[in-house]
């Protein structure tokens, strides 16, 4: 409880550095104007951002990614609101009831909507987070390989979850990221393996560049295949009064805010499922317990905060696994995992006995992301809408150069911009054809310590599996991992068909669900 | 067919109807018996690409052989997970295969149902050739940046990019990759003091600018 009291004091102590502050403000500027692009979102606006990271001190460093990750959820809902836009799956229901509410010219209550489920969401989940995340510090000791590899196991379950629509294709792309991290030292014996010749693949394939190619390349690659602009996507018609509607509103909606803040702030914390499953899960409890269930599909205000504060809420959630397990449970948090790494730390419960810093940088860029959407998010919602007007043919190549210089400006290699562009083709058909690029990427990243952890714990066990389960913690997390597995397979298996006739999604949006 | 489209030879097809390197036309949406929300991609390419799993999957048991054992000898060694995943990947590849020949076999055009691909924005021309040649500048910019120097390899990947989008303005087209050229090498050479490749343009710059390093 000391360290989660710490870690508020030490995060709003660093909230006083005015560089911070700087960080904090050019991370919600970028990540709202990237969340609110659509085919951008976090996967680019970190993706873009980690590299230049590598410049920076690592307390300056995560609180710019955390402020950036707030922000996207915020600038997700923009266009969703106002234009029948869902950027990310997570925004699907904010579209269907926003851009109805915009469509009767009540644009400004779906915003202003949108705005009070953001800070709202964010802000109730953070003592959550740091609830969550604190008692895994206390697990060092216990924790050894056999434990870890339970832990890594946790997070190999949580892939299926990140399968997409067919199983089969999203646990194919995860034997390729278990092979691309088998390149280099093997991680018991020293060994080399998959190296060719070539020296700078004696430590492995790079991770971040393999990582962002896979990920970021290949979904800018993929927008760079079609020249158009965003504005030829936005609908005409106006959306009514741009005044602020008040605060009247937020009395009406205040159960929303607080269900849909726990519900995203518990399902983004259990790894393998995402602010999407939070964002479906709170609207229809918001539906089901509504007074007026009519208005839900003809533009319910009470929809769009359901799904914004719990799809917000997932971040400081996600946040949970990813720094206290070392389990990435999106694309951005794959990101900021590789981010971390790249400054020298390894997630997990021994992260936060050797590196508290990182814990109380973590909450700083969270609270300071949330005050800064709380105090302007209104009028920069409003002025982030116009982000849509400029010019996407050019922005996604810029994008795309930022990557390239901020990986070569990694460690200053041609080689790792190469490996770059090769996972970006990768990444390419995989998005092209089903195949989940995060599922390689996570694979790619939790690979080595899944390999280490298990043959480490078997040298241990005197090679006796059965030894691995007499393990308390062992036992307990290698039955979690299972009943994660077979509940994602079952939701994978059951998925489309169960998921069209629960929500009824408009064909409209269902359609530009795409972008 | 947009006009850079014609500039790369792009194959002029309608989005969400190709993939094909080579081109085809898309099929008669009335012809189309599955649910037209599920993405219809090229099956022709989705079976190569099976193909090239259950490749990519034997190629990685073969070269597995030839890793020599640990002086630590374990349970698993050091060719276990990739063997593994290889034979995974060979089961799923096989697996996908057969569906795929199944696919083609009632499909017309070739175009199969693909859940879960992400396809192209409706209504928009989409090319092939412009998202490799986008690759093809990006391995250009690597090979360029140590004989250039940073700012002119970064500024002609820029315009050349952003014209291969269609763009015709010379602001945009020039001026704007230029001022990101720019602003990028401040940025990483001067503020960060990360060691960028310099040409003359470069070294010119660094005797004008005082050091701003943080």
């Amino acid at each position: 409880m000391d360290l989660a009291i710490q870690s508020v004091v030490e995060a709003l102590g660093i909230l006083a550095d005015p560089v911070i502050l700087v960080f904090v403000l050019v991370g919600v500027l970028w990540g709202t104007t990237m969340g609110a692009l659509p085919g951008a979102g976090g996967g680019v606006a970190l993706g873009v951002v980690v590299p230049i990271t590598f410049g920076m001190d690592a307390i300056s460093a995560v609180v710019l990614l955390i402020a950036i990750n707030v922000a996207v959820a915020f600038g997700n809902g923009l266009p969703a609101t106002l234009l029948g836009i869902p950027t990310s799956p997570a925004s699907i229901f904010t579209a269907v009831e926003g851009y109805e509410l915009a469509k009767k010219g009540q644009g400004n209550r779906a915003v202003a909507a949108n705005w009070f489920g953001c800070f709202t969401g964010q802000f109730i989940s953070i003592p959550f987070f740091v609830l969550l995340v604190v008692p895994l510090s206390t697990l060092t000791y216990t924790f050894l390989s056999p434990e870890l590899f339970a832990l890594y196991a946790l997070g190999m379950s949580a892939l299926i979850g990140l399968t997409g629509e067919n199983i089969l294709k999203g646990l194919a792309a995860a034997a390729i990221g278990v092979i691309l991290a088998a390149v280099g030292s093997d991680p018991v014996s020293a060994v080399g393996r998959f190296e060719f010749g070539v020296p700078q693949l004696r430590n492995g394939i790079p991770t971040i560049p393999a990582v962002l190619g896979l990920i970021t390349v290949g979904e800018l690659i993929k927008g760079m295949r079609q020249s158009f602009g965003w504005d030829d996507l936005v609908p005409g018609e106006g959306t009514g009064s741009t005044r602020f509607p008040g605060f009247g509103i937020f009395r009406r909606v205040a159960r929303n805010l607080f269900t849909g803040s726990l519900i995203g702030t518990v399902i983004g914390a259990i790894p393998g499922l995402s602010g999407t499953a939070a964002a479906v899960i709170s609207y229809n409890q918001a539906k089901l317990t509504s007074k007026s269930p009519e208005e839900f599909g003809r533009g319910s205000i009470e929809g769009v905060v359901a799904n914004e504060a719990a799809q917000n809420a997932s971040q400081a959630g996600e946040m949970a696994p990813t720094l206290g397990l070392g389990i990435p449970g999106s694309d951005s948090m794959v990101l900021v995992l590789g981010a971390l790494l790249l400054q020298g730390f390894v997630p997990g419960p021994q992260m936060m006995q050797a590196a508290p810093e990182l814990l109380f940088a973590t909450v700083a860029g969270l609270i300071g992301g949330a005050t800064v959407l709380f105090l302007f998010g209104w009028p920069l919602g409003k002025t982030m809408l116009r982000a849509t007007r400029t010019d996407r043919r050019v922005v996604l190549p810029l994008a795309f150069i930022i990557t390239l210089v901020g990986v070569f400006a990694l460690r200053r290699a041609v080689f790792d911009v190469l490996v770059l562009l090769i996972a970006g083709i990768i990444g390419y058909f995989m998005i092209r054809y089903g195949y989940p690029p995060i599922a390689a990427g996570v694979a790619l990243i939790l690979g080595p310590g899944f390999e280490e952890n298990l043959r480490l714990g078997l040298l241990l066990e005197d090679g006796n599996v059965i030894a691995f389960l007499t393990r308390p913690w062992t036992a307990a997390i290698l039955l979690a991992s299972l009943a994660l597995l077979a509940y994602g397979a079952w939701q994978t298996i059951r998925g489309p068909q169960a998921k069209g006739k629960d929500n009824d999604i408009p064909a409209a949006v269902s359609d530009r669900n795409d972008t | 067919m947009t006009t850079d489209d014609k500039d790369l030879g792009a194959p002029d097809v309608p989005a969400d109807h190709e993939d094909g390197i080579g081109g085809t036309s898309g099929p008669d949406p009335q012809t189309i018996t599955v649910p037209m929300e599920i993405p219809l991609v090229d099956g022709r390419i989705e079976l190569a690409l099976s193909a090239a799993l259950i490749v990519f999957g034997g190629m990685t048991i073969a070269l597995s052989q030839t890793i020599r054992p640990g002086s630590i000898p374990d349970p698993i060694g050091s060719d276990g997970f990739p063997i593994l995943a290889g034979s995974f990947l060979i089961i799923v590849g096989g697996v996908q295969s057969i569906r795929q020949i199944r696919s083609l076999r009632v499909a017309k055009d070739h175009m199969v149902p693909c859940p879960g691909a992400d396809t192209d924005e409706p209504g928009y021309r989409a090319s092939t050739v412009r998202a490799f040649a986008m690759f093809a500048v990006g391995f250009a910019w690597a090979l360029t940046l140590p004989v250039l120097g940073f700012l002119p390899a970064t500024s002609g990947i820029g315009i050349a990019s952003i014209t291969m989008m269609g763009v015709r303005s010379w602001t945009k087209q020039v001026l704007v990759p230029v001022i990101t050229a720019l602003v990028m090498w401040l940025v990483f050479d001067q503020v960060f003091g990360i060691q960028i490749p310099n040409g003359p343009v470069e070294t010119f710059l660094d005797d004008l600018l005082p050091s701003i390093r943080i």
